[in-house]
């Protein structure tokens, strides 16, 4: 195995009674500062994906290995150990953070928690015997120092999250997931639930924490758009089975799967120019509860043909460092496209009143 | 020439004298999309609450004139209101989650509707299926209850519900803003059909410039309370006068950098 490997998942499978909402998912994400996507829409797996790798849904096949070392058989302390190597930060702040705690309170006791409080910005112990009100002041100044990271004023330290914004609530979120110094960090849908002007500054943070800290993170989303310049890598899920996978910029200028061509497109785009043909999917997110039989996604593909009805395409190689799952990848890689989806919106730039 | 179908002039709202939106002038025309674009607290939402006549419920003061065909609806008795809101005016929301009762049927909160404004059981029955096929939905999902479906399919529905009601205003307040990118391309979708087939007036609230720049044909971006900036969407995206509508802009993920 790959020295540079921090976490590697092989044929991870998670199934809810009958529902095999994740059925053999591998991805390798890297040492820091890297990171990797997961896209897909709602009931791809995805979010499942990141719960199995922080342990909080039980994995039902599959390995994961963070470090070399085996995840899924961790107990006690070295679990405990694990979940302070990943963090992760859900989509809505709102529910992740205790109404009842001030943000101060919610940092504290996750450096408490985990046996960090007291211990200086440098990451030496506060002085042995030190009184109590020293080490209540090193702590404060963690606090402080951990929400300036997060481009926070510290004051904000005494607010309750009801008197943050839904991007402040946010960033409180990452500097919880940073009190631990974490190696890896698992971001799912971290702005989807805000509007576009703090996304920014959500996505500029992550980008400045990347390099600070070398972290590595996993970004689970739906929209393909926020990838470009924060994901070298991304995997495109559907029906909890691997779609399309390998490296952002090929992938995006010259998808290879059908779906991935559709959720390009489904980007709203601000330039005219930008604004493909647009390939509206038929029917709705489909359930991992009704598999279809032959590949998942012929119900909805515009390019499907007969093998596509019986037959599950295997995930290969399509280019070197690229893998995707679709009968007719190479096709599409060199520029097959669906019929018709009118050039709707190219052709239509505000109406003529 | 004649009035537009909604005409919007001084609007004020206010909460204890604290001014939270104020709009000079806004017009959206039948077979017109119209944007209000602004970040979160712009006062967009307030604007549709009161354009709506629901913004005192939410104890704010609403002055100036918002007219429908010409008829002022501001100081409007609440019958006079009920009779309009709904029927002429149809409004969806970010959340169809929370726009729908879980404990009713998706059926029986559609035809309750149909029958408050007016429409036999019969009538609303036929209306309903009607308006389902129309947002491409089956009206077998009217048996189901909200919890049921897809926060798209919901959406759907609550467009379905002003298509029955033959609404000529409808109030979009970030209807897409909660769903997959792929379901809200859907949406977009089936919003510009309803101007172009059924000569909708919609104003069309959100935060995102690139989905008003697919949309609409007018905008009006609001900050602080405060429209900065008006015009054609065309002109106002490639042309921007306002430093707030650049930052906007500038805010906007794209696909290449």
């Amino acid at each position: 195995m790959a020295d540079d490997i921090l976490l590697d998942v092989r044929d991870l499978r998670v199934s809810f009674g009958p529902v095999r909402a994740v059925d053999g998912i591998s991805l390798a994400i890297s040492r820091g500062p890297f990171g990797i996507a997961l896209v897909g829409e709602s009931g791809s797996g995805k979010t499942t994906v990141g719960r199995a790798i922080l342990r909080l849904v039980p994995a039902s096949a599959g390995t994961i290995a963070f470090d070399g070392q085996d995840v899924l058989g961790l107990r006690g302390p070295r679990l405990r150990a694990y979940r302070r190597a990943v963090q992760i930060v859900f989509q809505d702040a709102d529910n992740s953070l205790d109404p009842r705690m001030r943000v101060g309170a919610t940092l504290r006791e996750v450096l408490i928690a985990h046996g960090l409080a007291g211990r200086g910005a440098l990451g030496g112990l506060a002085g042995r015997g030190a009184l109590g009100g020293r080490v209540t002041a090193r702590v404060a100044a963690q606090v402080a120092a951990l929400l300036s990271e997060a481009a926070l004023d510290p004051a904000l330290a005494s607010r309750y999250p009801h008197q943050l914004s839904g991007g402040q609530r946010q960033r409180v979120a990452i500097a919880r997931a940073l009190a631990v110094s974490p190696r890896l960090l698992v971001l799912d849908e971290p702005t989807s639930a805000l509007d576009v002007t703090a996304q920014a500054r959500i996505l500029a943070l992550v980008r400045r924490l990347r390099d600070e800290r070398q972290l590595a993170y996993l970004l689970i989303t739906h929209n393909l758009a926020i990838i470009p310049g924060l994901c070298e890598q991304m995997v495109v899920l559907y029906l909890g089975r691997v779609a399309e996978t390998g490296p952002t910029d090929e992938l995006l200028a010259r998808p290879a799967h059908p779906y991935t061509l559709a959720l390009r497109s489904a980007v709203p785009e601000v330039d005219a120019a930008a604004r493909r043909s647009r390939i509206i999917l038929p029917g709705d997110t489909p359930q991992a509860g009704s598999m279809p039989p032959g590949c998942p996604f012929h119900p909805r593909c515009p390019l499907a043909i007969d093998v596509c009805r019986t037959t599950v395409p295997p995930l290969q190689a399509v280019a070197p460092g690229r893998q995707a799952a679709c009968h007719r990848a190479n096709e599409v890689l060199t520029g097959l496209r669906p019929p018709g989806a009118p050039a709707q919106l190219a052709e239509d730039p505000g109406r003529p009143r | 020439m004649s009035p537009a179908k909604l005409e919007v002039r001084d609007l004020r709202v206010s909460f204890a004298g604290h001014p939270v939106a104020s709009v000079p002038e806004l017009n959206v025309d039948g077979g017109e999309i119209v944007g209000l674009a602004g970040e979160s607290g712009s006062g967009k939402s307030m604007t549709i609450l009161a354009v709506l006549g629901l913004a005192g419920t939410a104890g704010a003061a609403v002055t100036g004139s918002v007219r429908l065909d010409g008829q002022e609806l501001i100081g409007l008795s609440a019958a006079r209101l009920r009779a309009i809101r709904g029927r002429r005016i149809a409004a969806i929301f970010q959340s169809p989650a929370l726009a729908f009762n879980p404990v009713f049927r998706v059926g029986a909160i559609v035809s309750r509707t149909l029958r408050q404004h007016g429409l036999s059981g019969a009538e609303a029955t036929a209306r309903a299926d009607a308006a389902m096929r129309s947002v491409l939905l089956s009206p077998e999902l009217l048996d189901r209850y909200p919890a049921q479906l897809s926060g798209g399919q919901l959406q759907r529905v609550a467009i379905a519900l002003a298509l029955a009601l033959r609404a000529e205003v409808l109030l979009a307040d970030e209807p897409t803003s909660a769903l997959d990118v792929t379901v809200q391309a859907e949406v977009l979708e089936l919003l510009r059909e309803l101007r172009d087939s059924r000569g909708m007036a919609v104003l069309f609230v959100s935060h995102d410039l690139a989905v008003i720049a697919e949309l609409c044909d007018r905008v009006a971006i609001m900050r602080a309370g405060q429209v900065v900036e008006q015009g054609p969407t065309g002109q106002v995206i490639a042309a921007p006068r306002h430093d707030y509508t650049r930052e906007l802009l500038a805010a906007v993920p794209r696909l290449r950098e």
